[in-house]
């Protein structure tokens, strides 16, 4: 008898637990029932948001942007970013809600927050291959009323959406990034900026291309100090990613005035304004160190119209003598004794060499505007054979008079782009940066 | 005996406790979750791939982001919508169109690749190389870089219809294989590290390029896609450039054209297809898209 109760026994256990599934089913529901629920109440949430969301995204592959999101009911979202001056358009792509392991969101067609991710370094600014080691897929980490935490799938890269108001949105969706920018390019343009500091002045840098804000003090070894952060757009300025300090309290807003066109802070409550001072006239600059050369490199700086029909002509000369045409310049400090004020030069390739080099009395036609003209005093001699290679520009400034001004050609780092435009023939101009030190340009 | 009546019983038992498990009312008709992937709304894009591809061709185009179907380990950006439809208008011109009119819909619905997965850029080979296109079993074909295509651009355009030319080829040979005396062409020269052997060595050695080397498979699929990619004067002209050999001959145009003409012939015998009115057709259209 124990025999048999000892095969029974297993028997009748085996088939009350082969029975409980039902029961597990009945306490937690359908399984794949829930991950739907759940992509559901996630994407409620991200359509919860009436004006949307904005993110300030900072990928491992380094850089911090600003992302403003709004998620549409048939899985459309629209976007903008200040990555570029293309992306302040908004464009709308595809997103979409996926169990990939965890609820997720993907945005599964391309828009503006891939270029982080692509691997073509000239796209992404980041490694090839790799991009800025940034994300698209993403799980949710928690959601609350006013955001939305996601990580990446792919880099764990953490982007918290916070709740857009209506004031954003407008100011996203209406293109408020790039005009913000050219109202204060335009406003404040080549301007000195500083700020008040207990009566001494702060240098204020603020680079709309690098996306970076920076105050510069001189300590008491006569040290510069600077303190920089980057920044991204907010409706009503710019939001400082590290807050900066001024007289010792933190601010991590620089605030626009769009109606004063003017930059400031709130400090305790009080508003302390970024003071724009005009540039004084290019022509009363020349004298100073940083002004000395005036470079004009061709394939870098093209030139337009009949002045550049004037230049092509020289470098032809130049190509025809077996030379390649590097640079013309002109050298407003050249310290010489024989009348001479200003030399103007052609360099070409292989060396820095002055190839060209003539010397020029510069006198003012009208000084407060600053017209000037030029009378040929000699050279340094040259053989006949060189001097082709400046023949025709010589020509043109030898019979005509020129205003000095700045020029809004786009400049390379650092550097102050200046020209000269022909008084008679307004049409006719030439622009090229200004260098305080001869290099091998 | 008594033995034998516990058994039963026991016996009796297992088997009534099992069946009483499979008792379940599990409805076996209901849809595995997830099993059709993710549904979106259909968009204007969507609409327009299912009237022009899906309902004639049953061809499926995947654009949308898919991990799974495209890559967890390389770093890729999925396609720009704006992109998808210029692509497969490429593919339907240059595949598509010139098939149906020399050969017929019928071999078209029947032997092209049926799935194509659009990718925003390239992919990045741990080598530094990028990869342009694949394709798996003559089934799925997976174009790269679709974002930066230039689709005016000659070479953009040869290089998609290279990959889905060079896909149907091999599923031509897997269905009526070319003549043996096809690789005796070139028997000696196969080459494993092909890829690696120029554009220029592989043509000396009578190969449409290097990847032709690897096997005769692919020697077969880069002449197909290569004849078919060019003009027949652009491919006399390729011939032409071949530069001759030390001793006066020139094996490598020697062996393309014996390729050439074997290709021909098994278009002709074993498809029934007229080889110089479809490469006039597809050169045509390459030459019509770039326009």
């Amino acid at each position: 008898m124990k025999k048999i109760l000892s095969y029974i026994i297993p028997i009748i256990l085996l088939g009350l637990v082969s029975c409980q599934k039902h029961d597990i089913d009945l306490i937690f529901g359908e399984p794949n029932q829930r991950i739907e629920d759940t992509l559901n109440i996630r994407n409620k949430a991200l359509l919860a948001s009436p004006y949307g969301w904005k993110t300030i995204f900072s990928p491992k592959g380094g850089g911090t942007y600003l992302f403003y999101m709004q998620f549409q009911a048939d899985n459309r979202v629209l976007m903008v970013s200040d990555l570029n001056s293309n992306t302040t358009v908004p464009d709308t792509s595809s997103y979409v809600l996926r169990a990939t392991g965890q609820p997720s969101l993907i945005f599964d067609t391309y828009n503006y927050l891939h270029i982080l991710s692509h691997p073509y370094n000239p796209i992404s600014g980041g490694t090839g291959g790799q991009g800025r080691q940034s994300d698209y897929e993403f799980y949710f980490k928690s959601v609350s009323a006013d955001s939305i935490v996601l990580i990446g799938v792919k880099n764990q890269n953490v982007m918290i959406l916070k709740k857009a108001t209506e004031e954003e949105a407008d100011f996203y969706k209406n293109g408020g990034i790039s005009k913000t920018i050219s109202e204060a390019t335009s406003a404040l343009n080549r301007a000195r900026l500083y700020v008040d500091e207990n009566g001494s002045q702060v240098s204020v840098d603020l680079s709309f291309a690098l996306k970076t804000f920076s105050l510069t003090r001189t300590d008491a070894n006569n040290n510069e100090v600077i303190s920089s952060s980057a920044f991204t757009f907010a409706a009503d300025g710019l939001d400082l990613v590290s807050p900066l300090l001024y007289n010792n309290t933190p601010f991590s807003k620089v605030y626009w005035d769009s109606t004063n066109k003017q930059f400031y802070l709130m400090i305790n409550g009080a508003k302390v304004p970024v003071i724009a001072v005009a540039p004084p006239p290019l022509h009363t600059l020349l004298d100073q160190p940083e002004y000395k050369y005036l470079a004009v490199d061709p394939p870098t700086m093209p030139q337009y119209g009949k002045f550049n029909d004037l230049l092509q002509a020289d470098i032809q000369a130049t190509t025809d003598a077996g030379r390649t045409y590097n640079h013309f310049y002109f050298n407003f400090q050249p310290g010489l004794s024989n009348g001479a004020n200003v030399v103007f030069g052609v360099t070409t390739a292989s060396s820095s060499y002055w190839i060209e080099y003539n010397y020029y009395k510069m006198e003012y036609v009208d000084e407060d505007v600053g017209i000037v003209r030029f009378t040929f005093i000699g050279n340094n001699g040259s053989i006949p054979a060189t001097l082709r290679y400046s023949k025709t520009l010589r020509a043109y400034f030898e019979s005509h008079t020129f205003k000095i001004d700045y020029s809004d050609e786009p400049s390379p780092t650092g550097k102050i782009m200046g020209g000269m435009t022909c008084v008679e023939e307004p049409d006719v101009s030439f622009y090229g940066r200004f260098e305080a030190v001869w290099s091998n340009w | 005996m008594k033995k034998i009546y516990l058994y039963a019983l026991i016996g009796t038992l297992a088997i009534s406790v099992l069946n009483s498990c499979s008792d379940n009312k599990e409805d076996l008709s209901k849809p595995i979750y997830g099993l059709g992937g993710v549904s979106v709304p259909r968009t204007h894009v969507d609409s327009l791939i299912y009237e022009t591809y899906t309902k004639p061709y049953n061809i499926d185009v995947k654009y949308r982001w898919d991990a799974g179907a495209m890559g967890y380990t390389t770093v890729l950006v999925p396609a720009d919508e704006s992109k998808v439809l210029p692509v497969m208008n490429i593919l339907k011109k240059g595949w598509i169109e010139p098939f149906s009119e020399v050969v017929g819909e019928d071999f078209v619905k029947r032997y092209i690749p049926k799935q194509y997965v659009l990718i925003g850029s390239y992919a990045y080979t741990s080598s530094g190389n990028i990869v342009l296109g694949s394709a798996d079993q003559g089934l799925v074909v997976n174009i790269f870089g679709v974002n930066q295509l230039n689709l005016k651009g000659k070479g953009d355009i040869s290089q998609i219809l290279g990959t889905i030319h060079h896909e149907l080829a091999h599923v031509l040979h897997q269905n009526i294989m070319y003549p043996a005396e096809f690789e005796q062409v070139c028997a000696g020269s196969y080459n494993s590290n092909g890829l690696s052997v120029s554009t220029a060595d592989a043509r000396k050695l009578g190969f449409a390029g290097g990847y032709g080397m690897t096997a005769p498979n692919e020697d077969f699929a880069t002449m197909v896609s290569t004849m078919l990619s060019n003009s027949k004067e652009e491919f006399d002209a390729i011939l032409a450039s071949i530069p001759d050999d030390p001793d006066g001959t020139n094996i490598g145009r020697d062996r393309l054209r014996q390729k050439e003409n074997i290709i021909i012939s098994y278009f002709l015998q074993a498809w029934n297809i007229d080889f110089r009115e479809l490469q006039a057709k597809t050169s045509a259209a390459k030459a019509a898209l770039t326009q």
